[in-house]
């Protein structure tokens, strides 16, 4: 073996400082590429109701064949049973409790704006949000200052009459006064001239669209909260045409309106469960719950997993287009939702102080760039996790403020003794304590609820392991348990309600 | 005879935009009690009166908008059937239609939910019902006398709207520009 030559050592201390030099000038040629990140929500999508996670009815064969190349998540958890909690706990790494965006279109706590995904990702990333749900665009709007692109919720619509975005430099008070005041759905309109107008506008352009819509049996998919009508092709052809042209590195939150009601599945599903002879598992009614009869529950589970169905099929199209081009080797690609959707105990869809699991059990499918390969965790996680997960993938130092944990097998490792929370308070100020409360704690495969009140106040325990229905509340049969968590959770809601009076 | 004697005098029509917008303004206002228990669950003070100066801009465009219409039936009908009475005829055409706006409003919340049946049934009905009511209010002294009276002390409620929804619509004009 022979040494290092005078010769050699004089050329190498000749390149030495050029290099130094280029790796400051061309830093992307020496390190990785920042990873894209593609978040898409479908709203509303309980897990419960997958053939993902084992449902009967075979409503996702799309999201499977996604699962062959994705990290999926057995037991995730929304922080929220509706879409302004969950969407912000998402978005935040906050529980409802400490963000505070706990009511029908409410806001998080003006203080903790800066607390946020977009804000966490360094300003390398082009950062964009697109909501067709109003509700979730108030919140994302709270941290404009720190997104790039904001796509106006009625992009890829089939019509729209949404007013607020005419506004783009007062948003959110834009969309609460016009489109959800003065020209607002489910209560008459604040405007009495321009309401009517607006209202006779909307109908007559909406039946010229529904008749030209045929392949949309029940009429075209809507969003509730906003006058907008669309197609699922146009919706997911839309994103496959607007991610590939983001400037890279990027991060994109698409928060879609389905599978959210009205449940208006395409016709090639309509109807493809109809007498396919299966019947849920009969649950008795909650003192808490709806009063619908069964029939009427089994008919909307029909129409909802038919539309599931309809949004999985455009799901794949969407995927196949961003394998096409590339994106998918650059890209982690995330599917979650914001909350679930309930058709047990004579209750339907979601505004309700529940928190049984098909309302808070959500899917998460995660796939790195380039992944091949499936990879199942089924040790309890939340939707609060994915703001320090995604921090640390895209090379962020987790916030300390960050009440979540990186996501197993994504930075993080299981915690069996992790204690995680879903929690409804939409009836409460979110300026003050919280007095009528439910919070679900999950431990081990144990979840304890706590439904609270000024006239109710009980627990209910089950083991998710042994009785993922929910069916065997065991606060009786196991006191010492039953006590212990009890305590812990109730320790947990008077440190939340700290500070508040 | 001059086109500016085909219109009626400010006074008057300072009585009958006076008459519309208490009912364009009441009705949002009403609305605005309704949401707000709810609004102060999540929103802070400055927040709810951004609401209010929104409201209060378009409640100030749609009265405008509003008094068009017995301005219009005054030119173009003759001085007899409307101008010469056009305090209590213009008053009682505007009542009675914004009456009937909130009624089918009321009746259908829900915007896919199509009034448009209601409207085609019962419009021609409330047409027909409010022409009555204006040829009785110029006909009749006493129900004359009752309407400009009432129409002219609502006047005294612009001193409050008008001011408001300019303070408010400048409020708007900065938010967007700003």
């Amino acid at each position: 073996m022979t040494g290092l030559s005078r010769r050699d050592f004089l050329k190498l201390s000749a390149i030495l400082p050029a290099a130094l030099a280029a790796s400051h000038l061309t830093p992307g040629l020496l390190q990785p590429p920042r990873p894209n990140v593609i978040l898409i929500l479908f709203d509303a999508m309980s897990a419960r109701n997958l053939s993902l996670y084992g449902y009967p009815r075979p409503t996702t064969p799309n999201l499977q064949r996604f699962a062959q190349r994705a990290t999926v998540f057995h037991n995730h958890h929304s922080a929220g049973n509706f879409t302004v909690p969950g969407t912000a706990s998402l978005l935040t790494g906050l529980y409802p409790w400490t963000h505070r965006a706990i009511n029908m279109a409410g806001l998080m706590k003006r203080s903790l704006t800066p607390h946020n995904l977009f804000h966490t990702t360094s300003s390398a990333y082009h950062r964009f949000a697109f909501s067709q749900n109003l509700w979730a665009n108030h919140i994302f709007n709270q941290f404009n200052q720190d997104l790039d692109t904001i796509l106006p919720p009625d992009s890829f619509a089939a019509f729209s009459q949404v007013i607020g975005k005419a506004l783009p430099n007062d948003l959110n008070a834009a969309y609460r006064s016009t489109d959800d005041f003065l020209f607002q759905d489910d209560d008459p309109p604040a405007s009495l001239l321009l309401g009517l107008s607006e209202r006779l506008a909307y109908q007559r352009s909406l039946a010229h669209l529904q008749q030209q819509a045929n392949d949309y049996p029940l009429g075209l998919p809507a969003t509730g909260l906003l006058p907008i009508a669309f197609r699922l092709d146009h919706l997911f052809q839309g994103l496959a045409q607007t991610l590939p042209a983001l400037p890279t590195p990027f991060i994109a939150y698409c928060h879609l309106w389905s599978v959210h009601e009205p449940y208006r599945p395409h016709r090639d599903f309509f109807d493809r469960f109809k007498n396919d002879n299966f019947s849920p598992i009969e649950k008795p009614r909650h003192p808490l719950g709806g009063k619908n009869p069964p029939q009427k529950v089994a008919n909307r589970r029909k129409l909802y997993d038919e539309y599931i169905a309809s949004a999985d099929h455009y799901f794949g199209l969407l995927l196949d287009a961003l394998q096409n081009t590339g994106l998918l080797d650059t890209s982690y690609l995330i599917v979650t939702a914001d909350h679930g959707e309930c058709f047990e105990r004579g209750t339907l869809r979601h505004i309700t102080p529940l928190l049984f699991e098909p309302l808070v059990h959500i899917p998460l499918l995660i796939s790195a760039p380039g992944q091949r390969q499936r990879v199942d965790v089924h040790t309890p996680t939340n939707s609060i996790d994915l703001l320090p997960t995604l921090a640390a993938l895209t090379g962020n130092p987790i916030p300390d403020w960050a009440e979540g944990s990186p996501l197993p097998t994504l930075g993080g490792s299981p915690d069996p003794q992790r204690v995680t929370f879903s929690v409804e308070a939409k009836s409460n100020s979110s300026f003050e304590r919280l007095r009528k409360v439910s919070v679900a704690m999950y431990k081990g495969p144990y979840k304890l609820t706590y439904y609270t009140s000024s006239d109710y106040n009980f627990f209910e325990l089950y083991n998710l392991e042994t009785d993922p229905e929910e069916l065997n509340n065991l606060i009786d049969s196991q006191p010492a348990l039953a006590k212990d968590l009890q305590n812990e959770l109730l320790r947990h809601l008077q440190q939340a309600n700290a500070g508040y009076a | 005879m001059s086109i500016k004697s085909r219109f009626p005098k400010l006074p008057q029509i300072l009585a009958v935009y006076a008459v519309g917008a208490i009912f364009i303004y009441t009705w949002t206002m009403l609305w605005f009690f309704w949401k707000l228990p709810s609004w102060l669950f999540y929103l802070n003070l400055g927040e709810i009166f951004t609401s209010l100066a929104y409201a209060l801009t378009v409640n100030l465009f749609e009265s405008v908008l509003a008094v068009l219409l017995p301005i219009l039936l005054a030119f173009v009908l003759p001085r007899k059937w409307f101008l010469e009475t056009f305090t209590a005829r213009g008053a009682t055409l505007l009542a009675s239609l914004l009456t009937y706006t909130a009624y089918v409003l009321y009746r259908f919340p829900v915007k896919e939910e199509p009034p448009l049946h209601l409207m085609t049934t019962r419009t021609p009905q409330v047409l027909i019902a409010t022409a009555l009511l204006v040829f009785l209010a110029g006909r009749l002294p006493f129900l004359r006398k009752l309407i400009e009276s009432l129409a002219d002390r609502a006047i005294v409620l612009l001193y409050l709207f008008i001011p408001a929804s300019l303070i408010s619509a400048l409020v708007v004009l900065i938010r967007n520009i700003l």
